[in-house]
């Protein structure tokens, strides 16, 4: 919710949440987020967690 | 020009060696000829002076018991019975003669020729040598009384016969010595440097053509220059491997770039032309930077891997607990092995430090954990263990997945290496090098045991 309207990459969430310092090539950080959208999410539209292509995600509350 | 000059300093080290060879063998038998013939001068001359000594002590001896005629007497009744033939003299001052006595096969001899030698004292040996009539004489001379000298010789020709026959031998000997010694040191020097030679054919080979497959003869041989030619092949075969895995790599690097690059040319083409709204250029811009991080990704790790494996790797030591670190990893894709139904176990001990560098070990769990989800089916099984042995922390990861196959296993971990059944799997092929050059860096090893279908063994043991 801090970084509420900021985009944030992969990266900063898994150094913030894991404190795991490099790309894991994996796509635990997408698995993630599904998980979280699907709680959050699920039957909202516009959905407030959004991916923004090549740059990370973003929260957005209107 | 270079080959020249290896050429010829070769050529003239052999010379060298082969005239330094012929000329130690020339002067050790010259020397062992030379210390052989003094030697026998010296022992058959004392045998002689021995013999005379004896004499001369006897006739001394007569002397005292009853003077000149005593001896004269004595002496007489010896010759009628003795063999050996002596030269007995006694003089008094200015060589007059009170006896003489020659024995009768000594042609030539003239006591006369005694005279003109000074004496150095009463008691002195002299040598007489007539060469001309063969005629060499050791004489010995004691005193008497004050004023009478006994001088008591014996023919030496037989010594200096046996001494000329030697030197004869000797110059007979000569130019057959010499010739061996030569002969000798170019044979030698010759089959010596054959494995010097054959690396310099062998080196200029490669320089000429290129041809990184040439290598040098080996001889049956053991020394130094045979174990240089086994060495030198063993570091042609090294140079010739890390020529081709380079080779190699930088093929599969050229390959892997060119995918995503020509996507981002094409994605950013496609922006350019059409009349596109801002929407579909964001898109495209989102295109090429997923692309481009894609190849920063690989290039990355590339880097990482060689600088691991050539040792320049900057690694952070501290003291690490296995256990914390292999349970945050786990921590980390139990998201995704819960999306595969994979369950995780875990065996670890309650403590287990090394020293490494935590973020670097992480990462080899992490790639070892993450090829172990990858390559398992659904609903399969991935234990993570850690244990202590001797020396070493061993830490197995063993998956239930589809395996290795054998004539695979070898190249898992070459860079950009993806064996036939992993394409479908998105990833680089160089996880596993990088595992390996990680630990390497770390003093450790890596091992793998697999089985098709069954699933595979990763074996990381660290140095505590």
């Amino acid at each position: 919710m801090r970084n509420a309207g900021r985009i944030v990459s992969k990266t900063a969430i898994l150094e913030h949440v894991y404190d795991y310092s490099f790309d894991p090539q994996t796509n635990v950080v997408d698995v993630l987020v599904c998980r979280l959208r699907n709680k959050i999410d699920k039957d909202f539209e516009p959905k407030m967690l959004q991916t923004v292509r090549g740059m990370g995600y973003v929260l957005k509350i209107n | 020009m270079s080959l020249k000059l290896t050429e010829r300093t070769g050529l003239t080290f052999s010379l060298k060696l082969s005239i330094l060879y012929a000329l130690f063998f020339i002067v050790s038998s010259c020397s062992l000829f030379v210390v052989a013939y003094f030697f026998i001068d010296y022992l058959l001359e004392t045998g002689e002076r021995e013999l005379i000594e004896a004499r001369m002590q006897d006739y001394r001896a007569w002397y005292a018991d009853g003077g000149l005629d005593s001896l004269k007497a004595r002496f007489d009744e010896q010759s009628e019975t003795d063999k050996a033939a002596f030269f007995v003299r006694i003089i008094g001052p200015y060589n007059k003669a009170f006896f003489v006595s020659i024995p009768r096969g000594a042609k030539g001899f003239d006591p006369a020729q005694l005279d003109r030698i000074k004496p150095k004292g009463p008691e002195t040996w002299f040598t007489i040598k007539d060469f001309g009539k063969h005629n060499i004489w050791t004489i010995g001379s004691i005193s008497l009384r004050s004023d009478l000298v006994l001088q008591v010789g014996k023919s030496s020709t037989h010594i200096w016969d046996l001494l000329s026959y030697f030197r004869s031998v000797f110059i007979r000997f000569i130019v057959p010595i010499l010739l061996l010694g030569v002969a000798g040191g170019g044979i030698l020097t010759f089959r010596a440097m054959r494995p010097l030679r054959n690396t310099i054919q062998t080196v200029r080979n490669i320089l000429d053509t290129g041809e990184m497959s040439t290598r040098v003869p080996v001889g049956s041989g053991r020394g130094e220059l045979h174990q240089l030619v086994a060495l030198f092949n063993k570091m042609l075969d090294k140079n010739e491997a890390l020529i081709g895995a380079m080779h190699n790599s930088l093929d599969n690097v050229a390959h892997d770039l060119r995918t995503p690059m020509t996507r981002m040319r094409g994605v950013a083409e496609l922006a350019l032309q059409g009349q596109q709204n801002l929407e579909a250029c964001r898109e495209a811009l989102a295109d090429c930077l997923e692309e481009s991080d894609r190849v920063l990704t690989m290039l990355n790790a590339l880097m990482d891997v060689a600088e691991a494996e050539t040792g320049v790797m900057r690694l952070e030591i501290a003291e690490v607990s296995m256990p914390e670190l292999i349970q945050a990893v786990a921590d980390l894709y139990e998201v995704i092995a819960d999306e595969k139904h994979i369950t995780i176990t875990l065996d670890l001990p309650v403590h287990l430090q090394i020293r490494a560098d935590y973020a670097r070990i992480q990462q080899v769990i992490a790639n070892l954990l993450d090829n172990a989800l990858k390559y398992s089916d659904d609903g399969g099984q991935v234990t993570i263990a850690a244990r202590r042995e001797n020396a070493n922390a061993v830490i197995t990861v063993a998956d239930t997945g589809i395996g290795i196959p054998a004539h695979e296993i070898d190249k898992i971990w070459d860079r950009l290496y993806r064996g036939d059944r992993s394409r479908s799997q998105r990833g680089l092929g160089l996880g596993l090098s990088f595992v390996r050059a990680i630990v390497q860096a770390h003093g450790g090893t890596v091992h793998v045991q697999s089985e098709v279908n069954k699933g595979s063994i990763f074996t990381v043991i660290l140095p505590v």
